[in-house]
């Protein structure tokens, strides 16, 4: 198992435990699970401004 | 395979020095000897972490192995590879990596330099630890997922850690001014001026109410003073109302006659008569202008003003005038307030930064001359502090009385015209009378029936009017003299004053002064509540001012400096103002940096959470989260065992239904049957274990790799149990043979064969004495696992 597997079981596992809660709480693990998934880009495959900028843009949907 | 450690371990790490190309194969030695840390480096090298999750035992691996060096012989195809760990390469902080890179070691096939990662694809090791029950299982694998949550909350926080240094200047900016702030105080503000507004109305009423109070009180001490004159002024208007009757009673016994002798003259012709009508006509309208001509003298008077009907209207002119006058003072008392108020809110920018080094440039051009930003800014500090407290509460006061006592002025002027103008007229009417008369003597001569009587009574009648209207003139001095408005009998003034006190909603005189003063005392407490009204708007137009230049400030900060070049896109330009722009660039910015500290929370929360879901934790801090994690696992676990081998050697067949963690227990369902629940550790015993290790081995992928080797680890509790025949044939069966190409069997050392050998003869004792001899030798024996 790589890290990078065990990040993919864990993004499964956190999906899934969402599913497990009540409407209001699903939701926002939903989103703290897809902002993982963006977190574990950071340095990956895009740098850290570029990241900071996308997430800050979605805050302010533009 | 054949296995070759040459090791180079310290601190008593030990490794043994072979593994034959046996299979089955047998390894039974004393503890200590390096049987495990053998099968260990071989998942390494076949690119497998065994210590995942077991991060302090990797790192004294790494401490104590040194440059170990495996050689492996009899691959596939005559292949042999070497491989030398290099420990000291090793990262020495952290968990155990998952990632086994060129790092671990040099690596050679058939003597060539290759990458590990070529290493790894030759040989596949899977190592089972045959003490591991389904209670163990479940918990290494609820570990498991613990670890990897681990791993990915470590990443999470370096990448929130990294993230947050980019966030972390611009929160800082942002935090500190708080646009709500700035809406709460305007709204405030709002809500000041519509109190100091009302409150300002409020006092000009009450003020006006006051006077009201005040003039009543007035117009009752005069009233008392007329009812209890000085004793000169008391005989005199005695004496003067004694004339007065008898002047009255004269003229009634006068009229009487002349009605009489009228009648008799009547009786003699008409001329007689159309001159007594014309002398009463006469007499009338003198009576008449008479009256006039008091009102008259009375208003001039009072006035001071000469009562000409040119003097009157310039009079009326200058009242009006000044009525403008007082209104456009209390417009510019207003008027005041509201610069005041706009000189606050211009000034801030003149003393703000913007203005900063511009103090000597020219603001202003006016056609004679210009001013500085300096300039214009003391000006309006000159100007302020000349309106500081405009409008004041004395000079509205003054106002109210001042407008109040113009308006009476103008009224008494409007009926001193209306009076002369009425006087002219009643004296044109005086002169057609009085040429009448003329004409009725006349005739009354040319008829010669004048009658010398009848004419004293009438010229007798006019002098006693007149003495009476005299007489009336004379009464009203007095009564002017005794303070009476108008000259007004007391009846008058008193009739007025019941008026006044019924404006004043009061039954008694006598309740003036108590009212007077409540109305004192309500315009004192309106004053004060004026006043700090004022000093809240004051106040609040100041935070309002301050706040709007911090953002202001901010939001310059954001779009010149290089630090927030990359922040400067998701500024809103001309679509929204600077503060709405800055409000919703704050709450996104701190609502992130929130969502960033939850999010690294959460995983490292749910790893925890992972980690204990087999126990029963008194204190949980997330109750909700702590279930659905134990349900999401559950599932995962319920996968792994409900398989066709599992439930063929584990569970007799029986479907698993579902698995409970905190019950620790498994609910098993036969087809057609009831479900039946079954705690965990009723499979502990050495046949479960057995069992559910032999389901596990066929449960296994078949490798792709062309050198698979199988390793059941601890086995000795089989051996106890007399199993060994049994696990030979199990890993010699058909199921087994597609998995691994060869299989070991690791087992403690389980007898003292030394001890024994004396008590066995034959195969047996042959047996023995091979493995007495190798034990002497290294400490452990290998052996073909016989059936």
């Amino acid at each position: 198992v790589s890290e990078e597997q065990a990040h993919r079981v864990t993004l499964r596992l956190l999906k899934e435990v969402a599913e497990e809660l009540p409407g209001g709480r699903r939701e926002e693990v939903i989103e703290q699970h897809d902002l993982i998934a963006r977190l574990l880009d950071v340095g990956v495959e895009t740098s850290c401004q570029d990241v900071a900028q996308e997430l800050l843009r979605d805050a302010l949907s533009i | 395979m054949r296995f070759q450690f040459d090791a180079k371990a310290s601190d008593g790490l030990r490794v043994l020095p072979e593994i034959p190309h046996v299979t089955p194969c047998l390894i039974e030695g004393r503890n200590g000897i390096g049987k495990t840390v053998a099968v260990r480096l071989l998942e390494l090298i076949a690119g497998r972490q065994p210590f995942s999750g077991f991060d302090r035992q990797w790192h004294s691996l790494r401490q104590r192995l040194g440059r170990t060096v495996v050689r492996i012989d009899d691959l596939r195809d005559g292949e042999h590879v070497e491989f030398v760990f290099t420990p000291e390469s090793w990262d020495p902080e952290g968990k155990a990596p998952l990632e086994l890179g060129a790092w671990l070691g040099e690596a050679r096939i058939n003597g060539d330099l290759v990458a590990v990662a070529d290493a790894q694809r030759l040989l596949w090791v899977e190592r089972f630890a045959g003490n591991e029950d389904l209670d163990d299982t479940l918990r290494r694998r609820t570990l498991i997922y613990a670890d990897h949550a681990d791993r990915t909350s470590r990443a999470v926080a370096a990448a929130v850690g990294q993230l947050t240094t980019v966030l972390d200047p611009l929160r800082v900016e942002l935090v500190a001014i708080d646009p709500a702030e700035l809406a709460e105080a305007n709204r405030q503000l709002g809500l000041a001026e519509t109190e100091e507004k009302s409150s300002r109305l409020e006092l000009a009423r009450l003020v006006e109410e006051h006077e009201l109070a005040l003039d009543a009180i007035r117009a009752r001490d005069r009233l008392r003073a007329a009812e209890d004159p000085a004793q000169g002024s008391k005989d005199r208007l005695a004496e003067l109302q004694a004339r007065l009757k008898a002047r009255n009673d004269e003229r009634a016994e006068l009229e009487a006659r002349i009605e009489k002798t009228q009648a008799e003259l009547g009786r003699q012709g008409d001329p007689q008569a159309t001159l007594g009508d014309a002398q009463r006509a006469v007499r009338f309208r003198r009576k008449r202008l008479r009256n006039i001509e008091a009102d008259i003298d009375r208003l001039s008077a009072q006035l001071a003003v000469k009562p000409e009907s040119e003097t009157v209207a310039a009079a009326l002119a200058d009242a009006r005038k000044a009525l403008d006058v007082l209104d456009d003072r209390r417009r510019a008392l207003d008027a005041g307030g509201m610069t005041s108020r706009l000189i606050d809110t211009v000034s801030s920018f003149l003393t703000g930064a913007d203005a900063q080094g511009l103090d000597d440039e020219v603001l202003i051009e006016l056609p004679d001359h210009q001013l500085s930003v300096a300039q214009t800014r003391d000006g309006m500090a000159r100007r302020r502090e000349h309106l500081r407290g405009e409008p004041k509460a004395d000079e509205l006061d003054t106002l109210a009385h001042e407008t109040g006592q113009l308006r009476r002025r103008l009224a008494q002027l409007g009926d001193l015209a209306g009076q002369l103008d009425e006087a002219g007229k009643v004296r044109e009417r005086l002169v057609d009378a009085e040429r009448e008369e003329q004409q009725a003597e006349v005739a009354v001569k040319q008829a010669g029936h004048r009658d010398e009587q009848y004419r004293s009574d009438n010229q007798r009648l006019g002098a006693v009017e007149e003495e009476i209207d005299g007489v009336n003139e004379q009464i009203t001095e007095v009564h002017i003299q005794l303070g009476l408005e108008g000259g007004q009998s007391p009846e008058d003034a008193r009739a007025d004053l019941v008026k006044q006190l019924e404006a004043l909603a009061i039954e008694s005189a006598e309740e003036l002064d108590e009212h007077e003063r409540a109305q004192r005392e309500d315009v004192d407490r309106t004053r004060v509540r004026v006043q700090r009204a004022a000093e809240r708007v004051t106040a609040l137009r100041r935070s309002v001012t301050v706040l709007g230049a911090s953002i202001d400030a901010a939001v310059a900060s954001l779009r010149a400096e290089d630090r927030f070049t990359w922040v400067q896109g998701l500024l809103q330009d001309g679509q929204a103002s600077e503060i709405e722009s800055f409000a919703r660039l704050r709450t996104g910015v701190l609502r992130l940096v929130e969502q960033l500290e939850e999010t690294r929370n959460l995983v490292q929360v749910v790893g925890q959470f992972a980690a204990g879901a087999l126990e029963n934790p008194k204190m949980i801090s997330d109750v909700e989260l702590y279930k659905a994690v134990r349900a999401v696992l559950g599932n995962e676990l319920l996968r792994s065992l409900d398989t066709e081998p599992v439930r063929e050697r584990l569970f007799g067949g029986s479907r698993v239904e579902s698995v409970d963690l905190g019950a620790r227990e498994l609910v098993l369902a036969r087809n057609g049957g009831p479900s039946l629940p079954r705690p965990f550790d009723t499979f502990s015993t050495g046949e479960q274990a057995f069992a559910f290790t032999q389901a596990r081995i066929l449960e296994l992928e078949p490798s792709d790799r062309p050198n698979r080797l199988l390793v059941l680890d601890e086995f000795g509790a089989f051996v106890a149990a007399d199993r060994m025949p049994d696990l030979a044939d199990f890993l010699r069966s058909e199921g087994v043979a597609p998995i691994a190409d060869q299989v070991l069997v690791v087992l403690p050392l389980q007898i003292d064969y030394e001890a024994e050998i004396e008590d066995t003869t034959g195969a047996l004792r042959e047996r023995y004495e091979e493995r007495v001899k190798q034990l002497r030798d290294r400490d452990y024996y290998t052996q073909q696992l016989e059936a």
